[in-house]
């Protein structure tokens, strides 16, 4: 996947658990401030993120995706692995 | 001990504090008959039954196929917004709809400070349907796919959680969970947190959903279900339907209530609860741990046993449970009082049950009619009491009326938080009876045209577990405590 088509995945995901319009979600939008996401909720995106990737996250690194951008870093990072 | 009738301050008396007189001020609801109290409890009048094919999951391979389900209507999403929908399980939704809607009914908001405003929320099962998705999810793909909130969506005690995370009520949260009486003690633990001091306003109910194959299957195998439909006090009796929902009541002290202007529906006069001691699932044959708490009830209120017009039953439809619980009825009450089980119209919704019931006891109460017992089928003569007829031959035939509905209800933005005076025509379009539902039309064939001043509501669960909850029309004494003769 490239990146567009990893944050165009997102964008699906976010938009439709969160009841968000997709426009308000770009690479910079961050996950706590803008989103409102407590740790479990993101968890729970994680999951369904795994599943429309086919990929496993680490888990251990929740803590340092601030934004959707980090996000997109992190699933890309997996892909190549 | 204080007297109902004369002190003024006789219900719910305990020892060396202040008594209190408690009062209902909201209530909310929602089953398979309706989406709200009114509604469920005026399909209640009409003897319709919500009982049907199961339709959210395959019921092939299993020996029952019917259940009291909550239709696609009730939409949790628009009900809560997607994220909270999603983070509940079904019980939670049902707790927080008939939380909501009772708050709403009560304009308690904004009267007391959210530190002294508690939540009592029961549950018998908790989520089970989350429990469920989550072994399913484990079994199929593994650890990595159990949902973060399992643990928050299973626990019983989350829709006491949920209900004042929305609310943002911050007293005691509680939530018992005695099984089917466990809607019952929820009222019972609610009251007593003001009696004590320790809350102001309550909300008190309880919620449940257990309709799953596993659900099903589980009763099935203790030979709890029937095959048709339940049939309290009928002869032809052979068990429960399971039901799914949630009902919530606002408690408040009756002086409080008043000064805020508050509409009152009913009084919590008296409450009894005992404990079995005696088999996991069998009452005692002659009824007598729900006898003792009956009896505590009359006690605690100074009532004597003719002054209960109206006693709205546990029978579930059982063969042992409804012949216990009415030999316990005619030990006290012979066949004075008259009986009746609504559970062949909603269904058995376990840990709510007793919440349900005392709504509709209170909204008994309030329109001065009692429900019948929704049975088409002969009475068992082994129990020796006086039970309402199937039928209330002026709802007979009357169809659904989305009016009614409508007239209950729905929550009102613009007057959100204030207080409404007596007498104010938006409450009134709440509780004004439908012009059909006449005082004095549901004791047309029970031959009984008594003015309901009393009724009790009695739960039973599992484990040998009793309650019993005396509720007083709203003018049945008057300031001073002296009972009204009218």
């Amino acid at each position: 996947m490239t990146q567009d088509e990893i944050l165009s995945t997102l964008r699906s995901i976010f938009t439709k658990k969160l009841d968000l319009p997709e426009e308000e979600l770009t690479l910079d939008t961050t996950l706590r401030d803008d989103l409102d996401l407590d740790s479990m909720t993101l968890l729970e995106l994680v999951m369904e993120i795994e599943i429309k990737c086919s990929i496993q996250l680490d888990q251990r690194e929740a803590d340092q995706w601030k934004t959707i951008g980090d996000l997109v870093q992190a699933i890309s990072k997996r892909q190549t692995k | 001990m204080e007297d109902h009738r004369r002190s003024g301050t006789g219900n719910l008396e305990a020892p060396n504090q202040v008594t209190k007189r408690i009062v209902i001020t909201g209530i909310g609801a929602i089953s398979a008959l309706g989406e709200n109290a009114r509604a469920s409890f005026d399909a209640v009048l009409r003897s319709q039954s919500a009982t049907k094919p199961i339709q959210s999951f395959p019921t092939e391979s299993l020996p029952i196929q019917i259940a009291c389900e909550i239709g696609a209507w009730f939409d949790p999403v628009k009900r809560f917004g997607r994220r909270h929908a999603d983070q509940m399980d079904r019980f939670a939704h049902f707790a927080s709809a008939s939380a909501l809607d009772a708050w709403e009914d009560s304009r308690a908001k904004g009267h007391y400070p959210s530190e002294r405003s508690a939540v009592v929320m029961a549950s018998g099962l908790g989520g089970v349907l989350s429990l469920l998705q989550a072994a399913d999810a484990l079994r199929e793909h593994g650890a990595r796919r159990v949902s973060p909130f399992t643990v928050p969506k299973v626990l019983p005690s989350i829709g006491a959680g949920w209900v004042s995370i929305l609310l943002g009520l911050r007293g005691p949260n509680l939530s018992p969970a005695t099984a089917c009486a466990a809607g019952a003690h929820a009222i019972i633990q609610g009251a007593q947190l003001i009696q004590n001091g320790e809350a102001d306003v309550v909300l008190a109910g309880g919620a449940e959903a257990p309709i799953c194959a596993v659900g099903v299957a589980s009763f099935a195998a203790m030979r709890a279900l029937s095959a048709t439909s339940c049939k309290p006090f009928s002869i032809e009796r052979d068990g429960f339907v399971l039901g799914e929902g949630a009902a919530t009541i606002v408690l408040e002290e009756r002086e409080a209530a008043l000064a805020r202007g508050a509409t009152i529906y009913a009084e919590l006069a008296g409450y009894g609860q005992s404990g079995d001691g005696h088999h996991l699932t069998a009452p005692i044959e002659d009824g007598e741990g729900c006898l003792r708490a009956m009896k505590q009830a009359l006690q605690r209120a100074h009532l004597t046993p003719e002054e209960v017009g109206y006693i709205n039953a546990h029978a579930t439809g059982t063969k042992a449970g409804d012949l216990a619980e009415a030999k316990a009825i005619y030990s006290l009450f012979q066949e004075k009082t008259m009986v009746s089980s609504t559970k062949g119209a909603t269904g058995h919704l376990l840990g709510a049950a007793g919440a349900l019931e005392a709504v509709f006891t209170i909204l008994a109460l309030q329109r001065q009619i009692m429900p019948p017992n929704t049975v088409a089928a002969p009475l068992d003569p082994e129990c020796k009491i006086s039970v309402v007829p199937s039928v209330i031959p002026a709802f007979a035939g009357i169809q659904e009326d989305n009016s009614i509905a409508e007239s209950s209800f729905a929550p009102s933005s613009s007057d959100k938080g204030e207080a409404r005076q007596p007498g104010d025509p938006s409450r009134n379009s709440q509780t004004q009876m439908d012009p059909r539902f006449r005082e004095g039309d549901g004791q047309g064939d029970g031959g009984k045209t008594v003015s309901l001043r009393y009724a009790l509501s009695n739960s039973m669960g599992f484990g040998g577990t009793n309650a019993s909850l005396l509720f007083a029309k709203a003018d049945a004494t008057d300031d001073s405590g002296v009972q009204n003769t009218q």
